[in-house]
């Protein structure tokens, strides 16, 4: 498919053709890969469109290291099917948004599924990178061992960085073993302060619970409160039956119900894959904000005609669908005002998107801005995705 | 390859300088004469001594940021200083240099438990943080062996570990927020409660940036919930190759243990002496595990455990059937290092990560090293995630003994890089591996990073020749050290 500006999409099969193209560019570059979350971040400033498929397959995988060395083409689903077969899996959960998402466009989005309360975020994950960055140099940073303090953490700092630092040409992920079992306590009923009480006291009790979420009552749908148990199958059973024998807990729910196995699992895959549902009627939003804050949040939302919503991270993570009319400022200010943050998403492909992010203070602002332009000084990586483009000369960095 | 040597200018600055900082800050917090500021002059790494100018001990965020903004206006270097427990040298100070220490922002400022949340200042010790929520049923996760002593700042600045990496992370796994002084006096926030953060992710980039990138006031640590059970075996192995056999074989079998450690004969018999923990005597290795979370979790692998241990050859199991019991096959690990003092006038602590399958083929190696360079060498080490922790043993009093010991081990942390690991697990590369960088990194990799450093310190005075070589080369097998006849860091006091 051309790009914006007629072109037709680059796409490097190796290293060396990325470094060439980047050395060679005198425009902004696109970099792309399957594509599954271009409505996240702002639309980055024209460009010619690098495609970064080409650049696929297993470099490495030692599970016995609990290692796996890919390059960033390599299909997301791929890699969690490889894994499985060795009873492995990224703890992360790794939300897909479609068949076609890659290891490098997860890296580069840096989003963790519903296990982030408990297992850390994707960026936990990262133990190396091998990248081309603004200038066409090929640098490597971390390695591939957990603990590793050599030199500044740059696999973390890419992680989440939209493809605005470096393309990344290689990922080194710390990788886990797969609970053996997984089941899903289920309460019908709960309103969402019951519900949101529901999550904490389960987030501070001394169980492997891994999964926190809620579905508020929609039409036909009663809400549900969803707490997801993981580990070994005779040590899940014990403590689901604690979990439903908590004061207070079932007493609150109208039914209750255990979700075994594969039910758990698509139970919470459709949690983790919430944006791909949404019709596209109005905007959607994703908030991060303290766990604790989440009830709040969601009071103030309802101020502004909240049209639905799911909690993820045991509060910490609040999807909302808003009317279209809602500025995007409003939105912004009210998840600071939660302390957190809030991410609008692109409503259709030609959405430039200029509200995605909350806006930072000046002195962090000119901080990311700083490490920008030394890690691309000439600006042709993904300008404008994260943030405005400031060009280096209009505002000197100090 | 030394420290850039102290700048004649910059000395000559002295007055002015204290004169500056007595108008900035109140006196009693502003250190200058020669005999007071001999406490300053090394941090644990105490081969490595030389005294600032001035020590700062600042009592708020604003007078850390006054402090920074007197030493920016006249170009005077800054060492960041938590507890001098650092190993690595990432504290020393410069002649021509003020260090500010935190030790007098010790404050635990906020505990928020429905947040499973902790805010404090940067002088507050690790162990506590730990001991604050105890009561409550949480506690902080990272635990260097230094726990007692060393500071949260200084853990930020380290990136510090302890022995639960493998299951918990090191202190950037939790960390969520910070505030910092920047190197031209500004304060900055990055994060807060929320798991998600605005922009890039500066909270990793300055976790483990070793005081180069700014200077840490303010941290928001993640509490986790105290497991239910923890509950902790000793195996006894007949070499350290079938105790690391040992290691793989759990981690093959699914299960994540807490921790893992590995110690050899030499520190087995080192600890005995000097605790009397009830370790066995005369065995050539010893491997604590170590399995935590609730109840169900621990005792649904607990029978795995012993299963698998015994299987992997152990000739001795015991598991602690009580909480002292536990505390009792810990207490030996952790004095490890303590216990050495016992055996040795001096020693070199190494750390080196590996991957874990190398551990046979590396600590071969270090005993082939041993014999080459004269000196013994006892192995402490977190298996789980394949951390070392080779301890060298030497005489600083003996003619040549120091730079024979920093020579091997030197040797050591390229063998780690050859076989795929890394120079620094958890202690950083301060000015102690500094010029090994280049065996670890190429010209690009480390442009890189210093472009960082130069785009957030464009005057170079936070711990500036730290971390990042001066000279950028990696000469084989040790002979670094010892080279034309001169020492490393000649400018600096050897004791």
């Amino acid at each position: 498919m051309p790009d914006s500006q007629g072109t037709s999409p680059l796409r490097p099969t190796e290293v060396g053709a990325v470094q060439e193209i980047v050395s060679a560019a005198s425009s902004p570059l696109c970099i792309v890969a399957g594509g599954t979350k271009t409505m996240l971040g702002r639309a980055v400033e024209a460009g010619t469109t690098v495609d970064m498929t080409g650049l696929s397959g297993i470099v490495d995988y030692e599970p016995g290291e609990l290692i796996l060395v890919a390059r960033p083409g390599t299909p997301l689903a791929e890699v969690e099917q490889l894994l499985a077969a060795q009873g492995q899996h990224l703890a992360f959960e790794p939300p897909h948004w479609g068949p076609t998402a890659t290891l490098g466009g997860t890296v580069a989005c840096g989003l963790s599924g519903p296990r982030r309360f408990k297992a850390g975020a994707l960026r936990d994950f990262v133990l190396g990178v091998q990248i081309v960055n603004g200038q066409g140099g090929c640098v490597r940073a971390g390695g591939r061992v957990v603990k590793n303090v050599t030199g500044f953490d740059l696999p973390r700092v890419l992680a989440g960085s939209f493809g605005t630092l470096g393309i990344v040409t290689e990922i080194c992920l710390k990788l886990w073993p797969k609970p053996e079992q997984e089941q899903t306590l289920v309460f019908h009923g709960q309103t969402p302060p019951v519900a949101l009480k529901t999550l904490l006291q389960c987030a501070r009790l001394p169980f492997e619970v891994t999964g926190l979420a809620y579905w508020p009552q929609s039409p036909g749908q009663p809400a549900r409160t969803l707490v997801r148990v993981e580990g070994a199958e005779q040590a899940v059973v014990r403590q689901v039956t604690a979990l439903r024998e908590t004061a207070g807990l079932a007493g609150s729910a109208s039914q209750v119900e255990v979700f075994v196995g594969e039910t758990s699992a698509i139970e919470w895959s459709r949690v983790r894959e919430y944006p791909v549902e949404f019709d596209g009627d109005g905007q959607l939003w994703r908030f991060s904000v303290p766990p604790a804050s989440a009830g709040e949040l969601i009071d103030a939302l309802e101020g502004v005609h909240l049209e639905g919503y799911l909690v993820d991270w045991a509060g910490g993570l609040v999807w909302a669908r808003l009317p279209v009319a809602t500025a995007p400022a409003d939105l912004h200010s009210i998840a600071v005002g939660h302390g957190g943050l809030a991410w609008r998403l692109a409503t259709a492909a030609d959405d430039p998107n200029r509200d995605a992010f909350t806006p930072m203070n000046p002195v962090l602002a000119n901080l990311n801005r700083k490490l920008k332009v030394s890690m691309d000084p000439r600006g042709l990586l993904n300008p404008g995705r994260m943030a405005q483009t400031v060009s280096p000369t209009a505002a000197p960095i100090q | 390859m030394n420290l850039p040597p102290p700048d004649p200018e910059k000395l000559l600055l002295r007055e002015e300088l204290v004169q500056q900082l007595l108008r900035t800050l109140p006196p009693e917090q502003v250190i200058h004469r020669y005999e007071d500021l001999i406490v300053y002059e090394c941090d644990a790494l105490s081969a490595y001594r030389q005294q600032p100018m001035a020590v700062v001990l600042p009592a708020s965020t604003d007078e850390v940021a006054a402090a920074v903004r007197v030493c920016a206006g006249l170009g005077i270097p800054i060492v960041p200083w938590g507890a001098g427990t650092g190993l690595s040298g990432g504290a020393l100070p410069r002649p021509d240099g003020v260090v500010i220490s935190l030790a007098r922002m010790n404050r635990i400022l906020e505990v928020d438990l429905d947040n499973a949340t902790a805010t404090v200042e940067p002088g507050v010790t690790n162990l506590a943080v730990s001991n604050a929520v105890r009561a409550d049923g949480f506690y902080y996760a990272p635990d260097p062996s230094s726990q007692l002593a060393c500071t949260i700042g200084g853990n930020v600045a380290e990136n510090a570990g302890g022995v639960h990496c493998l299951k918990y992370g090191t202190t950037t796994n939790n960390v969520l927020g910070l505030e910092m002084v920047l190197a031209d006096g500004e304060i900055v926030e990055i994060g807060g409660k929320a798991m998600d953060r605005c922009g890039y992710d500066l909270l990793a980039l300055m976790t483990g940036s070793e005081g180069l990138l700014g200077i840490i006031t303010k941290a928001t640590l993640r509490l986790l919930r105290r497991p239910e059970l923890a509950r902790t075996v000793m195996a006894v192995y007949d070499s350290v190759e079938t105790a690391g056999q040992a290691v793989a074989d759990i981690i093959a079998a699914g299960m994540v243990p807490a921790g893992m450690e590995i110690m050899d004969r030499l520190a087995i018999e080192a600890v005995e002496d000097f605790l009397g923990c009830g370790y066995p005597r005369g065995v050539e290795s010893l491997l604590l595990v170590e399995l935590d979370g609730s109840i169900a979790e621990v005792e649904a692998h607990a029978d795995h455990l012993e299963q698998l241990l015994q299987e992997s050859g152990a000739s001795q199991i015991r598991l602690a059937k009580t909480e002292e019991e536990r505390q009792s096959l810990w207490a030996g690990r952790k004095a490890a290092f303590p216990a050495m003092g016992r055996l040795t006038p001096d020693y070199y602590c190494m750390d080196g990560t590996i991957p874990r399958g190398r551990l046979a083929e590396v600590l071969g190696r270090i005993q082939e090293l041993s014999q080459k360079y004269d000196l013994a060498v006892a192995n402490v080490f977190h298996a789980g995630d394949g951390n070392l922790h080779p301890l060298i043993l030497y005489d600083g009093n003996e003619a040549g003994q120091l730079a024979r010991a920093e020579a091997f081990g030197a040797e050591i942390l390229q063998l780690c890089v050859k076989v795929g690991g890394v120079l620094s697990g958890e202690h950083g590369i301060g000015i102690e591996k500094r010029d090994l960088m280049s065996c670890m990194f190429s010209d690009a990799d480390l442009d890189a990073q210093e472009g960082i450093k130069a785009a957030f310190d464009p005057g170079n005075i936070l711990n500036p020749g730290k971390v990042y070589p001066v000279l950028r080369r990696c000469i084989e097998g040790g002979q670094m050290h010892v080279h034309g006849g001169e020492l490393p860091f000649p400018d600096l006091e050897r004791f």
